[in-house]
């Protein structure tokens, strides 16, 4: 059953998912009235990428029987990556040319 | 609308009305469970006694000592204690009738089995045999590396089981003024920095304040939060309050300077400015750009903190154990040791203080709650002390 | 989409959600990519996806020093097969059950009764005589225990059983030798060596060829006359010698352990599936040189040797030595089972590493705290000067004693200190991103950060649990796999 998801196939599909975000992220950023620029999405890029880690090191340690450090593990970092994402949040919001 | 405004003021009324009856009780209560306690362990104590003096030919020659009749001698045996890694350490010490040590026994322990083992394994309990009880303070063992806590309890145990015979046998014995293990380090002196930095943020004012305010945030967070995990949890309370208090300088100065400006000025420097799991607090609520609130019936939550404060601390005198009834989260968010529900509160106040400015401390700290009923006692005194002046 | 835009549904919209659900998705995605890794056996250490495991080598050239990273206090000085604990017990064995049925010595006598030169010895290493009776003694309780736990773990018994019967009264393969090393370690060899390109070629050479028969990692060094034991010689028999002059160089392999079976040590793994592996390894690459021109013998363990192989794996650059007494490479972790082959075949010498495992592994105690019989240094820093070298000590008496009372059908070892190692993780993303970091951070924050997860997060039974009642309660490290679980296949 698992052989599925270490196929080429499931990364093609994890490619277009890939796409789509990219694609829609732009279309979210102006309905939620963010003025975005480059290091705006390079922080958020790195916050996605550190909550995808998170997940994705928590289920492997799932994967590896290690059960309790894999719940410790998203619940550490996962507390990091939601600190961030209020951090996040207020930097996509700050805008210094409206003031 | 009006009305139930009305209702909540009138109910804070009878709260206020309520706290000093309310405060003198749970003094009372504390006291009671501390006698309590104390006669408890005493008798678990004795019972232990009791059994072993059944199963051999002892004799009770006073408290926590006895005779042990052989054929062809006889030894003493002596009941002592002391505070280890987590717990309290019973020690049964046997001395020959020329006042040598002969053996030890731990009668309990709630130490670590891995770090006890090592005591076994290094022949630690055999190098106590022989030892003459004049020169034990010079030649009892060296301590184990990796379970010096363990070790100095039980060296401390059988100190003070030789301090009980020699009053018993009415000797003197050389060296018994404990030996203070005082020593006044880098940890102690930044610990007094970091008071010294909460007074001058209140008699300075503008940038240097706050600059003076969050370098001793970090300061704290780091030291004495994430490397050294010192705070003042429940338990240390608990510890204090059953006398195993004085044997670490630094903990000394953190009550002592902590109480001395609680009393002198009526303001909490601990909580405001010392306590790691606080300052971390204000780290993230920093992030958050968290707001001052309050929850709904905000004294009646008060009143259930001080309660939750209030009966752990009854259990654990109760029941002589320091740590039996911590629920403070500072060594689960700088340690990871703690349990599961700890571990989970832990992240769910950090996340808590991104919006809503340290909400364990006004909430559910026992810390805060312990020290909020001095601050009750002073205001007091104080009102009865103007009274009477007018 | 056409349906969709009908409904009403702008491209906006469309977009948006579309948005949205990649996202969630490529989270969802993420988790099960990882869940797969942590499961997948690819990701044992030593025997990855590629060919001979060639994706999951370590990037050594940055940490290549000149003098290996253990530290010489003293004159160095050869051990003594008396030294090892297990020529000894079999001097011990010889004696008590002596071939023509006459015992020459029992329990109930003492050191002074035994023949030299194991009487001195014993002589002065009284309490390794009293650990050496006590073991026997736990060897004949786990005999009578063995029924007991036979239903849970015969299937490991025999699993073991299988991998260690080619050592008994060996057959024709590898050869044991016979006579002295300058006749033995040439038999065979039939021409005179081609002459090879450079050394540095019969390295490379001897490397590839390693690697087909089965290495997971090799190395190449020059051998010290130190590593040399004494008293004792293959072939030969109770002798004092000078290192062999055709014993100039050694090509060390390593495989691990059956990663399943490493994680249910004590009671479900065996030491002989490794050992197995490197005897035929390294018997094949006896047969190679001969057949070359060259001289050649096998240092096999558990018993067949002459050199004492772990240093010279330092000195080849596999790993450096651990608190447990292990050599730790940084692809293996603790999970690394040597033997070496002495040669005089002309080989360039690889250089010793140094990624900071002596640092770590005084922060991390993991094992000492884990050993079930307490038999490794707690001491921060080793202390102890063993033969000239500064290290931690083991005590293989205890160490032995515990062989003998885990729930097994005989001492077949314990092994627990090898995989609760931080270092014996698997080979998957998330302990490689580790592995891989902790090296080229000088300050040790970055260890002391992974360390701080690995001693919390991860759960560990506790030294006194892998024992059986009534100290224990026979726990495994980890959980067992389905194919050495008795439950699952027998009537029992």
């Amino acid at each position: 059953m698992l052989e599925i998801f270490s196929e080429p196939f499931f990364w093609i599909i994890m490619g277009a998912c890939y796409t789509f975000m990219f694609l829609g992220a732009s279309y979210w950023a102006k309905d939620l009235g963010l003025k975005m620029n480059v290091w705006k999405w390079l922080f958020t890029g790195f916050w996605f990428a550190l909550l995808t880690l998170t997940i994705s090191g928590g289920f492997t340690l799932f994967g590896e029987n290690e059960w309790r450090a894999g719940y410790y593990f998203l619940g550490f970092l996962g507390v990091i990556v939601i600190i961030l994402a209020v951090v996040l949040w207020r930097v996509v919001k700050w805008n210094p040319q409206s003031k | 609308m009006e009305s139930r405004k009305v209702e909540s003021t009138k109910q804070i009324s009878i709260l206020r009305r309520l706290e000093w009856p309310i405060a003198i009780i749970a003094i009372v209560g504390i006291l009671i469970a501390w006698f309590a306690g104390d006669s408890l362990d005493r008798k678990r104590t004795d019972q232990l006694v009791i059994s072993f003096m059944q199963n051999h030919d002892v004799e009770l020659l006073a408290q926590d000592i006895c005779m042990l009749n052989k054929e062809d001698s006889s030894n003493y045996l002596v009941f002592s204690e002391s505070v280890g890694y987590s717990g309290k350490v019973k020690v049964l010490t046997t001395y020959s009738s020329g006042l040598s040590i002969e053996k030890i026994d731990i009668v309990s322990h709630s130490e670590t089995y891995s770090y006890f083992q090592r005591l076994n394994e290094n022949d630690f309990f055999d190098g106590f045999t022989g030892i003459e009880v004049q020169n034990f303070e010079s030649e009892k063992p060296d301590a184990i590396t990796g379970a010096t806590k363990s070790t100095d309890a039980i060296n401390k145990a059988v100190s003070v089981s030789n301090l009980k015979l020699a009053e018993h046998l009415n000797f003197y014995l050389k060296n018994s003024e404990q030996t203070s293990s005082f020593i006044f380090g880098f940890k102690e002196a930044l610990l007094l920095i970091l008071f010294g930095l909460g007074i001058l943020f209140r008699i300075l004012k503008g940038n240097i304040a706050k600059l003076i305010k969050w370098l001793s945030v970090i300061t704290s967070v780091v030291f004495l939060g994430f490397l050294w995990n010192n705070s003042l949890s429940l338990a240390k309370i608990n510890t204090f309050l059953l006398g195993f208090w004085f044997d670490d300088l630094f903990y000394l100065i953190m009550i002592l300077a902590t109480l001395l400006i609680l009393i002198i000025s009526g303001r909490n420097y601990y909580c405001n400015g010392i306590c790691p799991f606080g300052n971390l607090q204000d780290l993230v609520s920093l992030l958050g750009n968290a707001k001052e609130k309050k929850l709904i019936l905000h004294q009646w939550w008060k009143w259930l903190q001080r309660s939750l404060a209030w009966i752990a601390i009854i259990l654990a005198l109760l029941f002589r154990n320091p740590g039996l009834t911590d629920f403070t989260v500072f060594s689960a968010a700088f340690d990871f040791t703690a349990s599961d529900i700890i571990m989970g509160l832990t992240a769910l106040m950090l996340l808590m203080s991104l919006f809503f400015k340290r909400f364990w401390c006004s909430y559910l700290c026992p810390v805060g709650a312990s020290l909020d009923l001095i601050t009750l006692f002073r205001t007091k005194t104080r009102s009865l002390w103007k009274r009477e002046q007018s | 989409m056409d349906k969709k835009s009908k409904k009403g549904i702008s491209r906006r919209e469309f977009m948006k959600v579309g948005g949205a659900v990649g996202a969630a998705l490529s989270l969802g995605g993420a988790a099960v990519a990882g869940f797969v890794s942590g499961r997948s056996k690819d990701t044992y250490t030593g025997w990855g996806p590629a060919p001979y495991g060639e994706d999951q080598f370590f990037n050594r050239k940055p940490f290549y020093v000149d003098k290996p990273t253990y530290e010489v206090v003293g004159k160095p000085e050869r051990i003594r097969y008396l030294d090892n604990i297990f020529k000894r017990n079999g001097e011990l064995y010889r004696l008590m059950y002596a071939k023509d049925g006459e015992p020459k010595w029992d329990l109930s006598k003492g050191a002074e009764d035994l023949p030299e030169p194991l009487k001195t010895y014993y002589l002065n290493n009284s309490e390794r005589l009293a650990e050496f009776k006590r073991a026997y003694y736990k060897a004949d309780e786990q005999h009578k225990n063995w029924p007991k736990y036979q239903d849970q773990f015969f299937i490991a018994d025999a699993w073991s059983t299988a991998h260690s019967t080619s050592f008994r009264g060996r057959g024709s393969f590898p050869l044991e030798p016979k006579g002295p090393p300058e006749e033995s370690d040439f038999n065979g060899v039939t021409m005179k060596p081609y002459p090879l390109k450079s050394p540095k070629h019969g390295s490379e050479l001897i490397k590839k060829i390693s690697h087909t028969f089965g290495a997971t990692l090799v190395g190449v060094t020059e051998l010290k006359e130190e590593w040399v034991y004494q008293g004792y010689l293959r072939g030969v028999g109770k002798t004092e010698f000078k290192k062999p002059e055709h014993w100039k160089n050694v090509i060390v392999i390593a495989v691990p352990h059956e990663w399943d079976a490493l994680y249910v040590n004590p009671t479900y793994g065996t030491s002989y599936d490794a050992y197995s592996k490197l005897n035929f390894v390294a018997g094949k690459i006896e047969i190679f040189l001969r057949k070359m021109g060259y001289s050649a013998r096998i240092h096999v363990p558990p018993v067949d040797y002459d050199i004492i192989v772990p240093p010279i794996a330092i000195d080849a650059g596999l790993g450096e030595f651990g608190r447990n007494g292990i050599v730790i490479t940084p692809e293996l972790g603790a999970n690394t089972r040597l033997a070496a082959v002495t040669t005089d075949m002309p080989l360039e010498p690889d250089k010793p590493i140094d990624i900071g495992i002596k640092k770590f592994c005084e922060k991390c105690k993991i094992c000492a705290e884990e050993c079930p019989s307490g038999s490794i240094s707690m001491d921060d820093a080793p202390t102890k000067n063993i033969r000239g070298f500064k290290r931690w000590d083991i005590d293989q008496d205890k160490c032995f004693t515990v062989w003998n009372s885990v729930a097994t059908s005989h001492s077949r070892g314990c092994r627990i200190c090898l995989a609760v190692c931080p270092y014996s993780r698997k080979n998957n993303w998330i302990h490689r991103l580790a592995k891989e970091v902790d090296p080229y951070d000088p300050s040790g924050a970055f260890a002391s950060a992974m360390l701080a997860m690995q001693k919390n997060f991860f759960e560990y039974p506790g030294a006194n649990e892998y024992l059986p009642p009534p100290d224990g309660s026979n726990k495994t490290y980890g959980e067992p796999p389905e194919w050495l679980d008795s439950s699952k296949w027998f009537d029992i």
